[in-house]
């Protein structure tokens, strides 16, 4: 990792004669340290794991669920949400793929909730970034995330709330989804291709989203006083955590983008809560998921739904800046 | 003369993959009739879970991907 940062010095302090003391030094050595970091690990880490996931696919995962007790499900769901790729604007036909197996609704939406939090990408940049304390605790609240807000679910017996389009797909299960047989070996070139597909397709995605987030944290890196978050934002101040989850609603960001941003907030001081507490909201409750899940879920199920969210990212925040304080 | 559907729900894989399609069938398009499926009940009632899909006459081939050109023409037999 300090291969980057020698590449940062060398690139900001010798090639563009900057003083070290600067700001602007500060906010392009923060840049120049994360852009190549980062894109050198996407690269290398997201070829590896889709070479070791190639053929994990939902339908794989709704047939080893739907014959599991229901106890273990939930954690399972969400475990699979974080390791299986899929793409949001399948968030439908998943959700009544789950559904037509006869998954509970609670177990679909523990898979449904940890899919954007946790993914490998996430967790690979957040080691390296932020260290593997964090992104073990990252990854460890996402999952609980999933967990609980899918007993939630069955709890308030969340059925009621379907849209009647769902309801109606519901009655009707599907036999044609023996197509293919998913359970079939795949050869080394078979996942080679696939890993370069999805390198492609990922980087394709992603990189606007590194870009702009490293941006983001090096203005902050460079032109943020440590004093204004401390000031303003310190561990002690109770409202600062869900002011934070309600600023991270309308700030729809993947996972990737939002990540160096944080990087740079907790440089600067910001606490631990209130910075996973951010990340969590800004990733997991946006407003493209809201209309698609519109499509299946009756609004009031919608606002239960995101206040649960809510009402467990502020908690979790909260939990972690007072174990900070102490 | 093959059937081909792609189903998708309009997001950019599966535009990717309608193009790509249309690419892999150049100079052959008598062949192949090509179909896009955006309904999202139609989606669903062929109990597709991940997006896009390719069928060749009802059987799924490409699921939950992008395939390239080149792929796409292997599994049709287009050298």
């Amino acid at each position: 990792m300090i291969l980057f940062t020698y590449f940062a010095d060398f690139l900001v302090y010798t090639i563009f004669g900057l003083s070290a003391d600067t700001k602007i030094a500060g906010s392009l050595h923060f840049f120049f340290e994360d852009i190549s970091k980062i894109f050198v690990l996407l690269i290398i880490l997201i070829y590896l794991i889709s070479l070791l996931r190639a053929g994990l696919k939902p339908e794989r995962i709704r047939n080893f669920l739907s014959g599991k007790k229901r106890g273990v499900s939930y954690f399972l769901a969400s475990l699979f949400g974080a390791v299986t790729p899929f793409c949001s604007c399948s968030s439908i036909p998943l959700f009544m793929g789950f559904t037509q197996a006869g998954i509970p609704l609670g177990i679909t939406m523990a898979f449904l909730i940890t899919s954007p939090i946790v993914n490998e990408i996430a967790l690979v940049l957040l080691g390296s970034l932020l260290g593997w304390k964090f992104m073990v605790l990252y990854a460890g609240v996402g999952i609980i995330a999933g967990v609980l807000g899918g007993l939630f679910i069955d709890l308030i017996k969340a059925d009621r709330y379907l849209t009647p389009f769902a309801q109606n797909m519901l009655g009707n299960s599907s036999e044609s989804t023996t197509h293919v047989n998913y359970s079939k070996k795949i050869s080394l070139s078979e996942r080679n291709t696939f890993a370069l597909t999805e390198l492609r397709t990922i980087l394709k995605r992603v990189w606007i989203w590194v870009f702009a987030g490293v941006g983001i944290g090096a203005l902050f890196h460079g032109f943020v006083p440590e004093s204004f978050i401390l000031n303003y934002l310190g561990a002690g101040k109770i409202w600062t955590v869900p002011a934070a989850v309600v600023v991270g609603i309308p700030l729809y960001s993947n996972a990737t983008g939002i990540i160096p941003v944080a990087e740079s907030l907790l440089q600067k001081g910001l606490p631990l809560g209130t910075t996973l507490a951010f990340m969590m909201s800004t990733v997991a409750a946006s407003l493209p998921e809201f209309m698609m899940l519109k499509q299946v879920m009756k609004i009031k199920l919608l606002l239960i739904f995101f206040a649960m969210l809510l009402f467990f990212f502020t908690l979790t925040g909260w939990i972690f800046n007072f174990f900070t304080i102490i | 003369m093959q059937n081909i559907i792609i189903y998708g729900s309009g997001c950019k894989k599966c535009q990717k993959l309608y193009i790509n399609t249309l690419e892999a069938i150049t100079g052959k398009e008598s062949d192949y009739t090509v179909e896009k499926i955006t309904d999202m009940e139609s989606i669903i009632a062929e109990g597709i879970m991940s997006t896009p899909v390719l069928t060749v006459d009802g059987k799924k081939v490409i699921t939950g991907q992008i395939a390239s050109i080149k792929t796409i023409q292997e599994i049709l037999g287009i050298a």
